[in-house]
Parts: structure tokens; C-alpha cells; sequence
């Protein structure tokens, strides 16, 4: 069974008279422990997609099963949970709390389940450790460089321990330099045994991935894994 | 427009159940904005800081004027007592002096009894009563002493026995004596106070003369009289005493003082005391327990009683009124203050729209979203609260020096204070506050809470 089945998903906003299909007729399984990436073109449903299955969105129509659950028809509350507990977010302007510490802000989704005092303190050093930003618990936001930050919001990411992880972007505001340590990161984290789901415009992270989904105007036009795709681009 | 939905408290309640802990953390995230944004935060609480300061100073003022009284009143007269006042002369308006004014009352209330020694007497058969004085007042125009002259001194008339109830403290010389002596005349330190370069001790004044025009015939002059004639009745002075808060000047013998009305009125002593009688008595009985029981026997006998007792819950009741109006103006601020912290908490949305997005993303529910905003704003009032207390506690030590003071030059005691601030009024103004805060804050975290997550995170 897949970690992720979309069937039939479809999201349309209306902007004034023009109904605009956002991501339009989506299909699509993915395996745990997958690191799936998600290409194309400004404006063509991949964000979109991740919030679906993020369930920070309810579909126009479709279903989403995540082990096997159908996440569209949760309450606020249960999908303010599932968030909490099954997904991990990492966006590409890092979006931590400005006025919280690097440890604070890795601490804020175990404060959502309750877990609050010596054992967040322990969980979060823990996550700041593995991201290797021991000696910055302390340091707000201002004071991390674009690097720094991202680890900051993976450390968060990944601190009630997500099946999996979404990553929206997650290197578009980094030097290249930065940029692939972050995806190594993110390789790390997915050989430990979370599902990735990256939305990136670089094409070479984009090859780092098991799997590549091209989305144009909302709809998959390619899905195909990265060994056959190297092998068959082999030389490009 | 778009309708506003009740916040739907029982979530609320279990959000606080469920995560006592995550709530704390909230308070500390909340407590960080609020000191993010120091000067707003000052400016929004500084209005409920007035609101709390205005209640706390108020009704501590109720508060302790209303202790001072009581213990004053308790002081000065005693518990037993019970004031009786024939129909006639409470249907005066609380006039006492039969000279001023038409002599026509005995018509009005013609039926009802007199203070006559015979009801006297009958007071006596009531069940724990101890002790019956009668008592009148005299108008005198002047009083001389020590060739100083005073004005209009208030001149009562009684039996002042052993221990008397009505004396607060003996000062000099033996007050029984007017009792048994018509010459003699016991003076009140209320008085002496009065009197130009006389100061105490007053030992010194035992035995002297004191000079006092009374007056015989009077013509009615519009509202006032004037004497037509008068006499001047000289009396030595038996003793001095401290009468406590009453303003009476002097006591002499009651039938001395009948014998002037009577004069007076053109009427014998005795036919005085039949037609008009005694002026008020006082009943004393064994204990506080039996007062308003005595007191309603004597009012079914068809006289007018008051007791301390009446005096206090009536002063009791004013005072409350007094308080509860004073303190309104506190609660107004307050709800002005309300306007303040909804403002701040819808300004802060605004700024917070992004965080919001993203405690969404990491798994905030709406209801902990209104929760945190809820948390904030109520940190407002503590903090607005907290302040004002203090203001106030560090303000009425000083109203009570400075009214202390001030009352001691005019020779009244404030004893502990005019403003008194029980504990009570320190919890329920910071929970008033608090209360107050959060209900300004629902409207924000209701708004909060509704904000597109989606849109919220990507929010500039």
C-alpha cells in the first residue's frame, strides 16, 4: 500500500469571473520512503499539491490517502493534529518565529502536543545537534544566517519525527554552496526513513531524488524515476 | 459583512485542560510579543492601569471610611442604646428647640404619648432595660467664661449617673453633680476646645463660674427669633467631660432646664411636662442582643426610636452607593481600556499574520490559535492589573499620611487609615482586569483563528 495515494484530486480557486484549476485531475502514489521531486514551471500546482496533502487545504474533489486514511474530510482539529504529528513542513523563506530562539522555534510543535519543559528542552537540542547547529540554540532568527535558518526549520521539521517530510522550495533562497548541503540534508533524512516531497526549480537537486514528477498548468506530465531518466539523458 | 461567530468556549475550556504545559508556553511566546512592542504595550495596559487604579482607590476609600466610621460610631455610642423620640418632636424635622418657630406640632400628632416621667417609668417595665434618661435642650444666646464670650453654645439637659453611657471619659471634677445640683454645670471638652486661652488641664476651671443668657420671650422673625427678653443664669462648674463625637457644649440639670421651658412657654413646671414633655430619651439595655427587640416595644407604645445599629446600616447603605458610584467610573475606563487591547490585538494579526501560517503548518488548530491571542490579551490585563495594584498600594500609604495629617489639625483621629485595601479587592480588581482583557481579545483571536493558512505563511 502507498504512504501517499492522491486520486482524482482536483483544486480550483475562483479569481472574479475566471475559475482557475490549480492542480487539475491529479493521480498519484507514492511509496514510503520515497524522495519524490516536483518540477515545473511557476504557477503549475506544485505548491499547491503540497499543501493538499499537507492538509493545510481541502481539494475541490479527489481524495488523499495517507496510509490508507482519506485526510480531505478531516475537521480543523484533526488535520491541525495530523500536521502536528504526520507531516513536517520546510518552506523556501524558512518561516520561523522571528521573536523565538532557534530552540524555541524547534520546540513549538512538541509545545502543540504538550510536551513542554526538560524533555522538549532534551528533544530539541537533540534536532539542533543532528542539524548541526549545536552551538546556535540560543540565537534568534536575525541572528542565523540563510544556511543556519533552514536547519532551524528542518530541526522543526523533523522533531515529533514525521513519516514525512514536505519540502516546498526548501533551496531557492540559498547560494548553491548552501543550497546542497541542505539537499544533503534532506537525502540524509530520507535514507533514516522519512518520505520527501520537494518542490524545487533546480534541476540538479532536482536528479538527487528517486523520483522526478514534471507538473505543467496542474496537471503530471512526466513521473519518472531518476535512474531511468539519468540513464536515458545520460550525457546531456 | 461577514457574521462573527461565537467563540466556541467549550474548546476553549478543553484546550486549557488538555495542555495546561502548551498553555504556559503560549504565555511565554505571548509575554515575548508583548515585550517585543514595549511602548504599545505600556500605552494598552496603562489604560486599564487607570481603570484598576480608579477602582482600587475608590472602593478602598469605601472601604476604609466605612471601617472609620463603624469604629467610630461603635465607639462613641454604645450598642445598648436606644434613642426615643415622642411623635411630635420627630415630626419636627429633627428640631429640638421649641422656642424657634410655631408651637404647633401638639396639634398634628395630638393623640400619640409624651416622655413624661410616667412613661419614664413604664420604660422601665420593659424587660432588660437599664437605665431611662430624659433629656432636653435650651436655646442660650451666649456663654460667658474667663471674660470670654461664646455664641449660641449647645446646651443639654439630663441626669448623668455613675458610669454614665453617654459620657465617653471623665476628664475633671465629679459629673454626677448636676444630677442632684440645678447650680451646677458640667462642661465638654468639645467646648473648652472652642474657648480662646484656655487649654487643658482643666483642672483650674473646678468651682469657677460660667455665665449663660438664656432667653425668657422671644418674637418669631421669619424663619429666625429674636430675644425680646432674657436672663442670665449662672452655674459653677461641677466637671469636664468628653462627650466623643457629639456636639453638645454643656450639661445641666434636667429640671433646671424644664423650669426655663416652662418659664419660657408661660406654663408650670408640671403642666410643662404634661403637654410637652421630655425632648428624647435614652433607653439603655443589658446587652446588644435585646436593642431592637427593646426598641420595637417602645415604638408600639407610639414613639419614634433610633439605634445605633439603625444609624450604622443606614450609614452602611449611603456608603455603599457612595462606593459603588465612585467605582463605576473605574469600570467605564476599564471597557474604554477594552477598545485599547482590541485595537493592539487586531494591529498585532497584522504583523502576526505569517506566524500564524506557520503555527498553523506545524499543527495549530484554530482553537489554539484563538487560544494563543486570548492568552495575550489577557497577559495585557495582568499586566495592566498587576501595575495598578501596585500604583494603588504604593499611593494610599501616602492619601494616609497626607488625610491623616490633615485630619489630625482639625483633632479627629483617622485611625488606620482612610483607605483600607483588603485582599479581596486587590484579587478581584486583577481578575477584573484580566476578565475585562480577555473578553477584548475575542474578537481578535476569533479573526486570528480564521486566517487562510496557505495565505497567512506567504503573507509580506
Amino acid at each position: 500500500m502507498a504512504l501517499i495515494e492522491v486520486a482524482g484530486l482536483k483544486k480550483e480557486y475562483r479569481i472574479g469571473e475566471e475559475t482557475i484549476r490549480a492542480v487539475d485531475n491529479i493521480n498519484l502514489k507514492i511509496k514510503k520512503g520515497e524522495m519524490i521531486a516536483i518540477v515545473g514551471p511557476s504557477g503549475s500546482g506544485k505548491s499547491t499539491l503540497m499543501h493538499l496533502i499537507g492538509a493545510l487545504d481541502k481539494p475541490s474533489k479527489g481524495t488523499i490517502s495517507i496510509n490508507g486514511k482519506d485526510i480531505t474530510t478531516l475537521t480543523d482539529g484533526q488535520a491541525a493534529k495530523f500536521r502536528n504529528r504526520t507531516i513536517g513542513f520546510i518552506f523556501q523563506t524558512f518561516n520561523l518565529v522571528p521573536t523565538l530562539s532557534a530552540e524555541e522555534n524547534v520546540r513549538l510543535p512538541l509545545a502543540l502536543r504538550g510536551i513542554t519543559g526538560k524533555a522538549a528542552n532534551k528533544l530539541a537540542k537533540s534536532a539542533l545537534d543532528s542539524v548541526g547547529l549545536k552551538g546556535r540554540a540560543k540565537h534568534r532568527p536575525n541572528e542565523l544566517s540563510g544556511g543556519e535558518l533552514q536547519r532551524v526549520a528542518i530541526a522543526r521539521a523533523i522533531i515529533n519525527n514525521p513519516p514525512i517530510i514536505l519540502a516546498d522550495e526548501p533551496t531557492g533562497n540559498l547560494d548553491s554552496k548552501t543550497g546542497v548541503s541542505i539537499m544533503n540534508m534532506l537525502r540524509a533524512l530520507n535514507r533514516a526513513g522519512h518520505t520527501l516531497v520537494i518542490v524545487t526549480h533546480n534541476k540538479a537537486h532536482a536528479k538527487l531524488a528517486s523520483r522526478t514528477i514534471q507538473f505543467l498548468d496542474g496537471k503530471i506530465i512526466s513521473d519518472e524515476s531518476t535512474a531511468n531518466r539519468s540513464a536515458s539523458q545520460a550525457g546531456a | 459583512m461577514k457574521r462573527f461567530n461565537k467563540p466556541k468556549v467549550d474548546s476553549i475550556f478543553s484546550t486549557i485542560r488538555d495542555n495546561l504545559a502548551t498553555t504556559l508556553e503560549f504565555a511565554k511566546i505571548g509575554f515575548r510579543n508583548l515585550t517585543r512592542q514595549k511602548t504599545r504595550t505600556i500605552l494598552t495596559s496603562g489604560a486599564i492601569t487607570i481603570g484598576v487604579v480608579l477602582i482600587i482607590v475608590m472602593v478602598s476609600l469605601g472601604v476604609g471610611v466605612n471601617q472609620w466610621l463603624v469604629s467610630q460610631l461603635s465607639d462613641q455610642m454604645d450598642l445598648t442604646s436606644v434613642m426615643v423620640l415622642s411623635k411630635q418632636a420627630a415630626g419636627k424635622t429633627g428640631s429640638m428647640n421649641i422656642f424657634g418657630g410655631e408651637n404647633d406640632t401638639s396639634k398634628s400628632t395630638a393623640d400619640s404619648p409624651l416622655l413624661t416621667d410616667s412613661t419614664m417609668n413604664s420604660f422601665y417595665d420593659i424587660p432588660n432595660v437599664e437605665l431611662v434618661t430624659p433629656m432636653t435642650t435650651i436655646s442660650v444666646d451666649l456663654a460667658k467664661l474667663d471674660g470670654k464670650t461664646i455664641n449660641s453654645p449647645m446646651v443639654a439637659a439630663m441626669p448623668l449617673r455613675e458610669n454614665d453611657p453617654y459620657v465617653q471619659e471623665s476628664i475633671t471634677g465629679d459629673y454626677h453633680v448636676t444630677s442632684e445640683d440645678p447650680s451646677k454645670v458640667v462642661l465638654t471638652t468639645f467646648f473648652l476646645r472652642r474657648v480662646e486661652g484656655i487649654s487643658e488641664p482643666y483642672d483650674s476651671l473646678i468651682g469657677k463660674t460660667i455665665e449663660l443668657t438664656v432667653p425668657t420671650k422671644i418674637a418669631p422673625t421669619g424663619f429666625l427669633s429674636t430675644t425680646v427678653e432674657s436672663e442670665t443664669l449662672t452655674l459653677t462648674i461641677g466637671a469636664v467631660v468628653n462627650v466623643g463625637l457629639d456636639n453638645t457644649d454643656m450639661i445641666i440639670n434636667i429640671d433646671k432646664s424644664t423650669e426655663l421651658l416652662a418659664a419660657a412657654t408661660e406654663l408650670t413646671t408640671e403642666e410643662f411636662l404634661s403637654k410637652v414633655g421630655y425632648f428624647t430619651a435614652t433607653v439603655k439595655v443589658d446587652s446588644p442582643a435585646h436593642t431592637e427587640e427593646v426598641a420595637a416595644i417602645i415604638e408600639e407604645m407610639g414613639f419614634v426610636t433610633t439605634t445605633t445599629q439603625d444609624l450604622l446600616s443606614t450609614i452602611n447603605d449611603m456608603l455603599k452607593v457612595v462606593q459603588v458610584s465612585l467605582s463605576s467610573f473605574g469600570v467605564i475606563a476599564l471597557v474604554v481600556a477594552t477598545l485599547g487591547i482590541a485595537n493592539t490585538m487586531v494591529m498585532a494579526i497584522f504583523e502576526r499574520t505569517r506566524e500564524i501560517g506557520i503555527m498553523k503548518a506545524i499543527g495549530a488548530s484554530k482553537g489554539t490559535i484563538r487560544w494563543m491571542f486570548l492568552v495575550e490579551s489577557s497577559l495585557i490585563g495582568l499586566l495592566g492589573g498587576v501595575t495598578g495594584v501596585i500604583i494603588g498600594a504604593v499611593a494610599m500609604p501616602l492619601f494616609n499620611l497626607f488625610i491623616g495629617n490633615y485630619l489630625s489639625g482639625l483633632g479627629i483621629s483617622a485611625g488606620d487609615g482612610l483607605f483600607v485595601l483588603p485582599i479581596w479587592l486587590i484579587a478581584a480588581t486583577i481578575g477584573l482586569a484580566i476578565l475585562i482583557a480577555t473578553i477584548a481579545g475575542i474578537y481578535p483571536a476569533q479573526k486570528a483563528s480564521k486566517l487562510d493558512p496557505i495565505k497567512a505563511i506567504k503573507y509580506e
